[in-house]
């Protein structure tokens, strides 16, 4: 269900921008989401961007597989 | 994914699980990432991954597919749809036939393609059959609002937008079912926000986590979620796709789906009426309904031995059903399961692998 | 001066024979054609010969990379190629529906023609038809093409251990179909990879003994070929994942669409299966063809014991099953 890609934004028209999403560039709306800027990454679902990435928890997933194996040493250790 | 980050979760999973455990998601993407990478292969035999109802085109009652292909022989309007869904047979054929009896369907990949597609054909009806979860309910908000602003007069659609959490109360509240966590749909989280899903492990003590798509995602959520099983923390939750989900969702896709949509009964195919399950065009935008502006005579539903209703809610696997592979295939499609190439049934055929 | 095909061009008099003429004829430019009245005559060296057809129907008809007309001339002179023959000579029938606009027609037989002198092979023989407006979509062609088995080439029974070669990236050709049709406008490096695999069967006729089996996988994608090579030779197919190539403009319109790669069409690659000893040298000497830059060791035969099936190593190490295409591969929203 609901496929959705992340792109870049490399262009803006409103209410449409180009975004570019591993290595090809596509026309989609930008109307979902708020205040879209060049250089921002976007979740494109259905030709729309449905949200945009929180930078803050990009290496959210890496954090925690870091305190997973964290968890593991003291275990063992 | 890393490679050897992979496997270290995938161990790590495997040694934690000392009993066996289900872990149930609802959404067909989900499905098809879990096939793709081979997952029930590296978790087998301890850890089980059930596919839920979270393909839109599964769920589409016959009916609505015959109240389209009635639509489109009485009125003779154009069908717009997304791909998967012209194969769907209603008790009356599905849109493919149709299409091959020469009727105008077309399948589109955005719904926005509406807009232009309207504007070049003014001489024609168009009726999309708008399907889909909540990801696609914003979307499809702003293709009616935008055809409404632009004054477009010869677009409709035909609703049947599902809602994940009354279909999850209804397999949750089933006695009989195992289902010991749930992943849950990273896209939808992220339309309705993370606080949408809370109420599994406040209703249910089943742990939950909202996922991504990606390997890492995956495997990070059924790591968290086989750690609070086996700690015995029912009740836990975790918003694991933080990236893209906030805990209220997207406000301005919400605003959307509130202007345009009001909440009706939904009838999902092999399972029935779902209270509040379903997205109506309100009466704002009535105009638009094509069940109302096309008005056809709605058929009474036939039997049959289908099992999709288990295999949705996870009771049984696709080999249990008396009909797989045997006069249910992707060339033959019998029940939704086996129609969508994102169905349980599809992807045990198309993988033959045990689900 | 007319601006499209009418009934009358089909009627086998002098109007047919003027769009013969001023389309067929001026881009097929051959003596054999130009002289040749219903049936063109030519003579053969001695060998075996190979003889295929095939018809196009594609839509659109008109694709990046290609459209209808090179795709009627590659993938004959490709069915041929499997069977290691060089190609000689091509028919060519086509089937238009009334109204369709002569310059589209010109720019096809444009294309068909560059198509067969970039190759070394000429269209001999022909047939044009037209049909009532609505009776057929468009243009049809049917190629047919005859060729001469080079080195003595013939399929060989496949054995446990025998390597798989892919001679390029896959799905580019389906994947630049689905983006024209499902309107996604994309700008990248996404193009058919219609071409013609004769230069190829040339330079790797000296190892056609250790050759075991060649196989374009058109319709169906790479999974579907395989999977009639594995029935074929009652062995399993372990392949890698990691190994096959496919450019990421090609992921990401798959994903974007929902659709899967090993399923989408190939329209200018060739799966060889080789001998275990000799498949190193046989990829190098592919990689040196233009177009096979990219050509990789995609897997191997294994006799599990259990029915002939393909199954994917993924990248992480989990096994999946991989079965035919049935039915044709739509596009997901949700």
């Amino acid at each position: 269900m609901c496929i959705a890609v992340p792109g870049e934004i490399i262009d803006l028209f409103p209410p449409q921008a180009r975004v570019k999403l591993m290595g090809v560039e596509t026309t989609i709306n930008i109307q979902l989401i708020e205040s879209p800027k060049i250089g921002e990454y976007v979740l494109v679902h259905g030709g729309c961007a449905i949200e945009k990435i929180n930078r803050a928890y990009f290496d959210d997933l890496f954090n925690i597989f870091i305190s997973i194996i964290d968890e593991d040493e003291k275990k063992d250790g | 994914m890393d490679k050897g980050l992979a496997r270290y979760l995938i161990n790590e999973i495997n040694l934690m699980a000392t009993e066996e455990i289900k872990i149930m998601e609802v959404c067909g993407t989900h499905t098809q990432m879990i096939s793709k990478l081979g997952l029930r292969s590296l978790l087998a035999p301890k850890i089980k991954l059930l596919s839920g109802p979270g393909c839109p085109v599964c769920v589409t009652d016959e009916r609505y597919i015959d109240r389209a292909i009635e639509i489109i022989k009485k009125y003779d309007v154009t069908i717009a749809t997304f791909g998967d869904m012209i194969r769907v047979g209603g008790m009356e054929g599905s849109l493919l036939e149709a299409k091959g009896k020469g009727r105008d369907v077309r399948i589109i990949y955005s719904p926005l393609d509406l807009i232009k597609m309207a504007e070049e054909n003014r001489d024609r009806n168009i009726v999309f059959l708008g399907i889909g979860f909540e990801t696609t309910a914003p979307v499809i908000a702003l293709t009616i609002k935008t055809a409404a602003e632009r004054g477009i007069e010869n677009l409709f659609c035909l609703t049947a937008i599902k809602l994940m959490p009354p279909i999850l109360d209804y397999i949750l509240k089933q006695p009989s079912h195992n289902v010991g966590g749930l992943i849950c749909p990273g896209h939808v989280a992220t339309i309705k926000g993370s606080d949408y899903f809370r109420f599994i492990g406040v209703d249910y003590c089943i742990p939950a986590a909202v996922c991504g798509f990606e390997a890492s995602d995956i495997l990070i959520g059924i790591h968290y979620l086989v750690k609070q099983i086996r700690q015995n923390k029912k009740a836990a939750f975790k918003n694991l796709y933080r990236r893209y989900v906030r805990s209220q969702g997207n406000p301005i896709a919400n605003q959307l789906i509130e202007d345009v949509f009001k909440v009706s009964c939904g009838v999902w195919r092999g399972i029935g009426r779902v209270e509040s399950s379903t997205l109506d065009l309100n009466e704002k935008y009535a105009r638009f309904d094509a069940k109302q502006v096309f008005a056809v005579e709605e058929k009474s539903i036939k039997s049959t031995s289908c099992e999709c209703k288990d295999i949705l809610l996870g009771n049984r696997t696709p080999k249990e059903c008396k009909l797989f592979a045997q006069l249910c295939n992707p060339v033959k499609p019998y029940g939704p399961c086996m129609i969508s190439s994102e169905g349980a049934c599809a992807i045990a055929y198309r993988y033959r692998e045990e689900i | 001066m007319e601006q499209i095909v009418t009934l009358r061009h089909g009627d086998g008099g002098k109007y047919t024979n003027l769009l013969i003429r001023d389309i067929f004829y001026k881009h097929f430019d051959n003596k054999l054609l130009v002289n040749s009245q219903d049936a063109s005559v030519f003579e053969v060296k001695q060998g075996k010969l190979a003889f295929t057809t095939d018809s196009f129907v594609v839509k659109p008809l008109f694709f990046p990379g290609g459209d209808i007309g090179k795709l009627a001339v590659c993938g004959t002179i490709n069915d041929l190629a499997t069977a290691g023959a060089k190609p000689l000579y091509l028919s060519c029938g086509v089937i238009i529906e009334e109204g369709f606009e002569l310059s589209l027609l010109e720019k096809i037989a444009e294309s068909m023609g560059e198509t067969c002198r970039k190759t070394g092979v000429s269209i001999i023989t022909g047939d044009t038809k037209v049909v009532e407006k609505g009776s057929i979509d468009g243009l049809y062609i049917n190629t047919s093409g005859i060729g001469v088995v080079q080195g003595e080439y013939c399929p060989k029974p496949v054995c446990e251990g025998d390597r798989i070669i892919i001679t390029g990236g896959i799905a580019e050709h389906g994947t630049a179909i689905a983006s024209e049709r499902y309107q996604i406008e994309v700008q990248g490096d996404l193009q058919s990879d219609c071409m013609s695999l004769n230069k190829l069967v040339e330079r790797i006729e000296k190892y056609m003994d250790r050759i075991k089996l060649m196989k374009d996988p058109t319709r169906g994608g790479l999974a579907t070929a395989l999977n009639e090579i594995a029935e074929l030779s009652r062995l399993g197919i372990h392949l890698l994942e990691e190994c096959i190539p496919i450019k990421k403009e090609v992921e990401s319109v798959n994903q974007l669409l929902g659709l899967e790669p090993i399923y989408l069409a190939c329209e200018g690659r060739m799966i060889l299966v080789v001998d275990e000893k000799k498949c190193e040298t046989v990829l190098e000497e592919i990689r040196q063809c233009d177009g096979c830059e990219d050509a990789a060791i995609i897997g191997s035969f294994v006799n599990n014991g259990i029915r002939p099936m393909v199954f994917m190593e993924t990248y992480i190490g989990g096994r999946r099953i991989i079965g035919s295409l049935e039915g044709e591969m739509l596009p997901r929203i949700c």
